[in-house]
Protein backbone atom coordinates (compact mmCIF):
# COMPACT_ATOMS: atom_id res chain seq x y z
CA UNK A 1 0.00 0.00 0.00
CA UNK A 2 1.21 3.74 -0.65
CA UNK A 3 0.83 5.41 1.98
CA UNK A 4 0.57 9.38 0.70
CA UNK A 5 2.13 11.93 3.36
CA UNK A 6 0.29 14.14 4.98
CA UNK A 7 -0.79 17.88 3.80
CA UNK A 8 0.97 18.60 7.44
CA UNK A 9 4.31 16.89 6.20
CA UNK A 10 4.27 18.23 2.37
CA UNK A 11 3.79 21.77 3.62
CA UNK A 12 6.39 21.67 5.80
CA UNK A 13 9.00 19.88 3.21
CA UNK A 14 8.25 22.79 0.98
CA UNK A 15 8.94 25.34 3.61
CA UNK A 16 12.17 23.94 3.60
CA UNK A 17 12.72 24.14 -0.03
CA UNK A 18 11.74 20.55 -1.41
CA UNK A 19 10.88 20.67 -4.43
CA UNK A 20 9.46 17.52 -4.78
CA UNK A 21 7.17 18.21 -1.73
CA UNK A 22 5.89 20.94 -4.09
CA UNK A 23 5.44 19.08 -7.15
CA UNK A 24 3.34 16.62 -4.59
CA UNK A 25 1.06 19.45 -3.76
CA UNK A 26 0.14 21.19 -6.99
CA UNK A 27 -0.54 17.36 -7.76
CA UNK A 28 -2.87 16.90 -4.68
CA UNK A 29 -4.97 20.26 -5.31
CA UNK A 30 -4.98 20.20 -9.18
CA UNK A 31 -8.40 19.33 -9.64
CA UNK A 32 -9.37 21.54 -6.61
CA UNK A 33 -8.19 24.57 -8.04
CA UNK A 34 -8.58 24.04 -11.75
CA UNK A 35 -12.27 23.51 -11.03
CA UNK A 36 -12.63 26.66 -9.08
CA UNK A 37 -11.73 28.60 -12.30
CA UNK A 38 -14.02 26.05 -14.44
CA UNK A 39 -17.11 26.29 -11.93
CA UNK A 40 -17.19 30.21 -12.38
CA UNK A 41 -17.30 29.58 -16.26
CA UNK A 42 -13.87 30.63 -18.09
CA UNK A 43 -12.52 29.34 -20.63
CA UNK A 44 -9.59 26.68 -20.60
CA UNK A 45 -7.18 29.45 -22.00
CA UNK A 46 -8.40 31.44 -18.83
CA UNK A 47 -8.86 28.66 -15.79
CA UNK A 48 -5.28 27.51 -17.51
CA UNK A 49 -4.19 31.52 -15.79
CA UNK A 50 -6.03 31.01 -12.50
CA UNK A 51 -4.42 27.91 -12.23
CA UNK A 52 -0.86 29.65 -12.32
CA UNK A 53 -1.74 32.59 -10.57
CA UNK A 54 -3.25 30.36 -7.71
CA UNK A 55 0.04 28.43 -7.46
CA UNK A 56 2.32 31.61 -7.95
CA UNK A 57 0.32 33.02 -4.78
CA UNK A 58 0.81 29.99 -2.52
CA UNK A 59 4.43 30.12 -3.32
CA UNK A 60 4.90 33.45 -2.79
CA UNK A 61 2.46 33.06 1.06
CA UNK A 62 4.13 29.77 1.21
CA UNK A 63 5.31 30.78 4.70
CA UNK A 64 2.67 32.43 6.10
CA UNK A 65 0.26 29.36 6.17
CA UNK A 66 1.15 27.63 9.70
CA UNK A 67 -1.87 24.88 9.28
CA UNK A 68 -1.90 22.51 6.98
CA UNK A 69 -5.92 21.85 7.22
CA UNK A 70 -6.35 25.42 6.08
CA UNK A 71 -4.27 25.02 2.74
CA UNK A 72 -7.34 23.45 1.29
CA UNK A 73 -9.45 26.71 2.20
CA UNK A 74 -6.89 28.95 1.33
CA UNK A 75 -6.59 27.73 -2.58
CA UNK A 76 -10.07 27.31 -2.98
CA UNK A 77 -10.83 30.98 -1.58
CA UNK A 78 -7.84 31.95 -3.78
CA UNK A 79 -8.60 30.22 -7.45
CA UNK A 80 -12.15 31.08 -7.08
CA UNK A 81 -11.35 35.01 -6.22
CA UNK A 82 -9.10 35.11 -9.00
CA UNK A 83 -11.80 33.56 -11.39
CA UNK A 84 -13.91 35.58 -10.29
CA UNK A 85 -12.04 38.60 -11.14
CA UNK A 86 -11.08 37.46 -14.75
CA UNK A 87 -14.60 36.86 -15.29
CA UNK A 88 -15.68 40.22 -14.36
CA UNK A 89 -12.86 41.31 -16.94
CA UNK A 90 -13.86 39.34 -19.84
CA UNK A 91 -17.55 40.69 -18.61
CA UNK A 92 -17.11 43.74 -19.20
CA UNK A 93 -14.63 43.49 -22.20
CA UNK A 94 -17.80 41.95 -23.94
CA UNK A 95 -19.67 44.99 -22.99
CA UNK A 96 -22.09 43.14 -20.79
CA UNK A 97 -23.85 45.50 -18.01
CA UNK A 98 -22.46 44.86 -14.74
CA UNK A 99 -25.42 46.93 -13.53
CA UNK A 100 -24.56 50.44 -12.63
CA UNK A 101 -26.16 50.96 -9.66
CA UNK A 102 -23.48 48.19 -8.27
CA UNK A 103 -21.04 50.15 -6.24
CA UNK A 104 -17.29 48.37 -7.07
CA UNK A 105 -17.65 47.60 -3.08
CA UNK A 106 -20.66 45.61 -3.51
CA UNK A 107 -19.17 43.83 -6.84
CA UNK A 108 -16.23 42.85 -4.59
CA UNK A 109 -17.91 42.17 -1.50
CA UNK A 110 -20.32 39.81 -3.79
CA UNK A 111 -17.19 38.23 -5.53
CA UNK A 112 -15.96 37.77 -1.86
CA UNK A 113 -19.27 35.85 -0.84
CA UNK A 114 -19.28 33.83 -3.97
CA UNK A 115 -15.71 32.67 -3.34
CA UNK A 116 -16.55 31.84 0.13
CA UNK A 117 -19.20 29.69 -0.87
CA UNK A 118 -17.75 28.13 -3.83
CA UNK A 119 -14.72 27.42 -1.52
CA UNK A 120 -16.77 25.10 0.91
CA UNK A 121 -18.39 23.22 -1.82
CA UNK A 122 -14.97 22.60 -3.34
CA UNK A 123 -13.11 21.95 -0.13
CA UNK A 124 -16.44 18.94 0.32
CA UNK A 125 -15.73 17.25 -3.04
CA UNK A 126 -12.06 16.98 -2.11
CA UNK A 127 -12.39 15.43 1.46
CA UNK A 128 -15.03 13.20 -1.03
CA UNK A 129 -12.40 12.35 -3.31
CA UNK A 130 -9.84 11.34 -0.40
CA UNK A 131 -12.73 9.57 1.78
CA UNK A 132 -13.35 7.55 -1.90
CA UNK A 133 -9.73 7.19 -2.01
CA UNK A 134 -8.98 5.62 1.59
CA UNK A 135 -12.03 3.42 1.03
CA UNK A 136 -11.08 -0.66 0.70
CA UNK A 137 -10.49 -1.59 -3.08
CA UNK A 138 -13.56 -2.60 -4.58
CA UNK A 139 -15.61 0.05 -2.80
CA UNK A 140 -13.60 2.54 -3.84
CA UNK A 141 -13.18 1.15 -7.45
CA UNK A 142 -16.84 0.87 -7.81
CA UNK A 143 -18.05 4.63 -6.19
CA UNK A 144 -14.90 5.70 -8.42
CA UNK A 145 -16.83 4.92 -11.51
CA UNK A 146 -20.13 5.51 -10.33
CA UNK A 147 -19.67 8.70 -9.04
CA UNK A 148 -16.44 10.35 -10.30
CA UNK A 149 -15.94 9.32 -13.83
CA UNK A 150 -18.63 10.13 -16.07
CA UNK A 151 -21.10 7.82 -18.26
CA UNK A 152 -20.17 4.85 -17.25
CA UNK A 153 -22.84 2.24 -17.88
CA UNK A 154 -23.49 0.02 -15.23
CA UNK A 155 -22.40 -2.89 -17.72
CA UNK A 156 -19.19 -1.27 -18.29
CA UNK A 157 -18.86 -1.47 -14.02
CA UNK A 158 -20.25 -5.10 -14.50
CA UNK A 159 -17.50 -5.98 -16.95
CA UNK A 160 -14.27 -3.64 -15.60
CA UNK A 161 -14.81 -5.31 -11.55
CA UNK A 162 -16.14 -8.85 -12.89
CA UNK A 163 -19.20 -7.92 -10.45
CA UNK A 164 -22.13 -9.23 -11.50
CA UNK A 165 -24.91 -6.90 -12.61
CA UNK A 166 -27.47 -7.88 -9.93
CA UNK A 167 -24.49 -6.97 -7.49
CA UNK A 168 -24.12 -3.92 -8.19
CA UNK A 169 -26.88 -2.27 -6.43
CA UNK A 170 -26.32 -3.69 -3.34
CA UNK A 171 -22.54 -3.24 -3.28
CA UNK A 172 -23.09 0.02 -3.83
CA UNK A 173 -25.57 0.28 -0.93
CA UNK A 174 -22.50 -1.12 1.69
CA UNK A 175 -19.92 1.27 0.34
CA UNK A 176 -22.12 4.30 0.06
CA UNK A 177 -22.76 3.41 4.11
CA UNK A 178 -19.09 3.05 4.58
CA UNK A 179 -17.94 6.46 2.84
CA UNK A 180 -21.31 8.04 4.35
CA UNK A 181 -19.21 6.71 8.09
CA UNK A 182 -16.11 8.19 7.37
CA UNK A 183 -17.54 10.94 6.35
CA UNK A 184 -19.84 11.51 9.36
CA UNK A 185 -16.49 11.06 11.26
CA UNK A 186 -14.52 13.91 9.13
CA UNK A 187 -17.29 16.21 9.95
CA UNK A 188 -18.43 16.56 6.52
CA UNK A 189 -21.96 17.07 7.65
CA UNK A 190 -21.57 19.93 9.80
CA UNK B 1 -33.67 4.21 15.86
CA UNK B 2 -36.99 2.21 15.45
CA UNK B 3 -37.04 -1.61 15.08
CA UNK B 4 -37.59 -1.81 11.54
CA UNK B 5 -34.74 0.92 10.65
CA UNK B 6 -32.35 -1.83 9.02
CA UNK B 7 -35.60 -3.06 6.74
CA UNK B 8 -34.97 0.32 4.86
CA UNK B 9 -31.10 0.30 4.81
CA UNK B 10 -30.84 -0.64 1.25
CA UNK B 11 -34.22 1.77 0.17
CA UNK B 12 -33.17 4.65 1.62
CA UNK B 13 -29.87 4.36 -0.83
CA UNK B 14 -31.98 3.71 -3.80
CA UNK B 15 -34.19 6.35 -2.82
CA UNK B 16 -31.30 8.95 -2.37
CA UNK B 17 -30.63 8.08 -5.92
CA UNK B 18 -34.03 9.21 -7.42
CA UNK B 19 -35.63 5.35 -6.79
CA UNK B 20 -39.48 5.03 -6.50
CA UNK B 21 -39.50 3.71 -2.84
CA UNK B 22 -42.47 4.74 -0.91
CA UNK B 23 -42.67 2.92 1.93
CA UNK B 24 -38.90 3.82 2.67
CA UNK B 25 -39.47 7.74 2.14
CA UNK B 26 -42.56 7.53 4.69
CA UNK B 27 -40.77 5.62 7.21
CA UNK B 28 -37.88 7.94 6.43
CA UNK B 29 -40.46 10.65 7.28
CA UNK B 30 -41.57 9.36 10.75
CA UNK B 31 -38.18 8.29 11.83
CA UNK B 32 -35.84 11.06 12.57
CA UNK B 33 -32.32 8.51 12.19
CA UNK B 34 -33.78 7.03 8.90
CA UNK B 35 -34.39 10.99 7.89
CA UNK B 36 -30.87 12.06 8.69
CA UNK B 37 -29.21 9.11 6.91
CA UNK B 38 -31.27 9.89 3.96
CA UNK B 39 -30.35 13.55 3.91
CA UNK B 40 -26.73 12.60 4.17
CA UNK B 41 -26.89 10.40 1.61
CA UNK B 42 -28.83 13.43 -0.79
CA UNK B 43 -26.03 15.54 0.56
CA UNK B 44 -22.73 12.79 -0.62
CA UNK B 45 -24.74 12.24 -4.11
CA UNK B 46 -25.14 15.84 -4.52
CA UNK B 47 -21.49 16.86 -4.02
CA UNK B 48 -20.17 13.74 -5.98
CA UNK B 49 -22.26 14.78 -8.97
CA UNK B 50 -20.58 18.28 -9.21
CA UNK B 51 -18.15 17.97 -12.14
CA UNK B 52 -14.58 17.90 -11.54
CA UNK B 53 -11.84 19.38 -14.32
CA UNK B 54 -8.11 18.72 -14.31
CA UNK B 55 -5.72 20.73 -16.12
CA UNK B 56 -3.21 19.59 -19.01
CA UNK B 57 -0.28 18.16 -18.17
CA UNK B 58 1.86 20.87 -19.59
CA UNK B 59 -0.36 23.35 -16.91
CA UNK B 60 0.57 21.51 -14.08
CA UNK B 61 4.36 21.35 -14.62
CA UNK B 62 4.07 24.70 -15.05
CA UNK B 63 2.50 25.31 -11.60
CA UNK B 64 5.16 22.41 -10.87
CA UNK B 65 8.12 24.92 -12.53
CA UNK B 66 7.30 28.30 -10.01
CA UNK B 67 9.12 26.30 -7.66
CA UNK B 68 12.87 26.48 -7.82
CA UNK B 69 14.38 23.23 -7.86
CA UNK B 70 17.04 23.12 -5.20
CA UNK B 71 20.52 21.67 -5.35
CA UNK B 72 20.28 17.91 -5.33
CA UNK B 73 22.00 16.62 -1.38
CA UNK B 74 23.13 13.20 -2.31
CA UNK B 75 24.14 11.60 0.58
CA UNK B 76 27.66 9.64 1.27
CA UNK B 77 28.76 6.15 1.51
CA UNK B 78 29.37 5.52 4.92
CA UNK B 79 30.28 1.47 4.48
CA UNK B 80 29.59 -1.66 2.01
CA UNK B 81 30.19 -5.25 1.49
CA UNK B 82 32.80 -7.16 -0.03
CA UNK B 83 30.84 -8.44 -2.98
CA UNK B 84 29.89 -4.69 -3.72
CA UNK B 85 32.92 -4.80 -6.06
CA UNK B 86 31.57 -7.16 -7.70
CA UNK B 87 27.84 -6.21 -8.69
CA UNK B 88 28.32 -4.93 -12.18
CA UNK B 89 29.66 -8.65 -13.40
CA UNK B 90 27.11 -10.57 -15.28
CA UNK B 91 26.75 -13.16 -12.53
CA UNK B 92 26.41 -10.79 -9.50
CA UNK B 93 26.08 -11.39 -5.86
CA UNK B 94 24.21 -9.63 -3.52
CA UNK B 95 25.72 -6.95 -1.51
CA UNK B 96 25.05 -4.04 0.86
CA UNK B 97 25.41 0.13 1.13
CA UNK B 98 25.21 1.82 3.95
CA UNK B 99 24.44 5.68 3.41
CA UNK B 100 24.39 8.80 5.88
CA UNK B 101 23.52 12.43 5.91
CA UNK B 102 21.95 14.92 7.41
CA UNK B 103 22.24 12.26 10.79
CA UNK B 104 19.52 10.00 8.89
CA UNK B 105 21.31 6.83 8.05
CA UNK B 106 20.17 4.59 5.33
CA UNK B 107 21.42 0.31 5.08
CA UNK B 108 20.20 -1.37 1.55
CA UNK B 109 20.95 -4.21 0.58
CA UNK B 110 21.01 -5.36 -3.01
CA UNK B 111 19.74 -8.95 -4.13
CA UNK B 112 19.64 -9.95 -7.65
CA UNK B 113 16.96 -11.49 -9.00
CA UNK B 114 15.56 -13.40 -11.88
CA UNK B 115 14.48 -9.97 -13.23
CA UNK B 116 17.00 -7.66 -11.99
CA UNK B 117 17.86 -6.31 -8.33
CA UNK B 118 15.67 -6.07 -5.12
CA UNK B 119 16.53 -3.57 -2.58
CA UNK B 120 15.63 -3.85 0.76
CA UNK B 121 16.83 -0.69 2.96
CA UNK B 122 15.98 0.24 7.14
CA UNK B 123 16.02 3.82 7.80
CA UNK B 124 14.93 6.48 10.19
CA UNK B 125 13.83 8.49 7.52
CA UNK B 126 10.13 9.25 7.44
CA UNK B 127 9.63 8.30 3.64
CA UNK B 128 11.31 6.85 0.91
CA UNK B 129 10.63 7.51 -2.62
CA UNK B 130 11.75 5.95 -6.21
CA UNK B 131 10.71 7.34 -9.32
CA UNK B 132 8.48 9.85 -7.62
CA UNK B 133 6.67 7.11 -6.20
CA UNK B 134 6.31 6.47 -2.08
CA UNK B 135 7.55 3.65 -1.23
CA UNK B 136 5.72 2.00 1.55
CA UNK B 137 8.18 2.52 4.69
CA UNK B 138 7.33 -0.19 7.51
CA UNK B 139 8.54 0.55 11.27
CA UNK B 140 11.66 1.24 8.76
CA UNK B 141 11.80 -0.69 6.34
CA UNK B 142 11.11 -1.25 2.86
CA UNK B 143 11.49 -2.76 -0.04
CA UNK B 144 11.04 -2.42 -4.01
CA UNK B 145 12.39 -3.82 -7.14
CA UNK B 146 14.82 -2.90 -10.22
CA UNK B 147 15.94 -3.91 -13.31
CA UNK B 148 19.34 -2.96 -13.73
CA UNK B 149 21.26 -1.17 -10.57
CA UNK B 150 21.45 2.10 -13.13
CA UNK B 151 17.25 2.07 -11.75
CA UNK B 152 18.41 1.71 -7.94
CA UNK B 153 18.63 5.87 -7.00
CA UNK B 154 16.25 6.58 -4.59
CA UNK B 155 15.19 9.35 -2.35
CA UNK B 156 14.74 9.80 1.12
CA UNK B 157 12.84 12.57 3.40
CA UNK B 158 15.79 14.43 5.67
CA UNK B 159 15.26 16.58 8.34
CA UNK B 160 16.25 19.78 6.32
CA UNK B 161 14.68 18.35 2.71
CA UNK B 162 15.26 15.43 0.20
CA UNK B 163 18.23 12.95 0.35
CA UNK B 164 19.21 11.57 -2.57
CA UNK B 165 20.33 7.88 -2.20
CA UNK B 166 22.63 7.80 -5.46
CA UNK B 167 22.00 4.51 -7.56
CA UNK B 168 24.66 1.84 -6.35
CA UNK B 169 26.67 1.90 -10.08
CA UNK B 170 27.25 5.29 -9.40
CA UNK B 171 28.52 4.66 -5.88
CA UNK B 172 30.19 1.91 -7.54
CA UNK B 173 32.49 4.23 -10.28
CA UNK B 174 32.88 6.63 -7.77
CA UNK B 175 35.38 4.93 -5.53
CA UNK B 176 38.48 4.67 -6.26
CA UNK B 177 39.85 0.86 -6.74
CA UNK B 178 35.99 -0.44 -6.68
CA UNK B 179 35.01 -0.85 -10.23
CA UNK B 180 36.02 -4.18 -11.61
Amino acid sequence: MIVEPSTDRLLQRSQRGDARAWEQIVHRYKGLVFTAAKRVGLNDDDANDVFQATFLALHRHLDRIEQAETLPKWLAVTASREALRVKRIRTKHQGVDLGEDRSLDDLVAFEEASAEASAIRLEQGLHLREAIAELPGRCQDLLTLLYLEEDVSYAEISEKLGMPLGAIGPTRARCLEKLRSRLEKGGFFE
Amino acid sequence: MKRDCHLFAADLVELAHGEDRQEAASHAADCASCGILLHHYREVLGVAQEKWHYPSAGVVANAISIFPAAPRRVAALAGHTFGFAGARRSAAEAFQLRFEDEGVAVRVAYEPTAGGWTLMGRTDAQAVYHLGEAVPVNEGRFQFDVATLEDSEFEIDGPKGTIVIPAATQVIDDEPGRNP
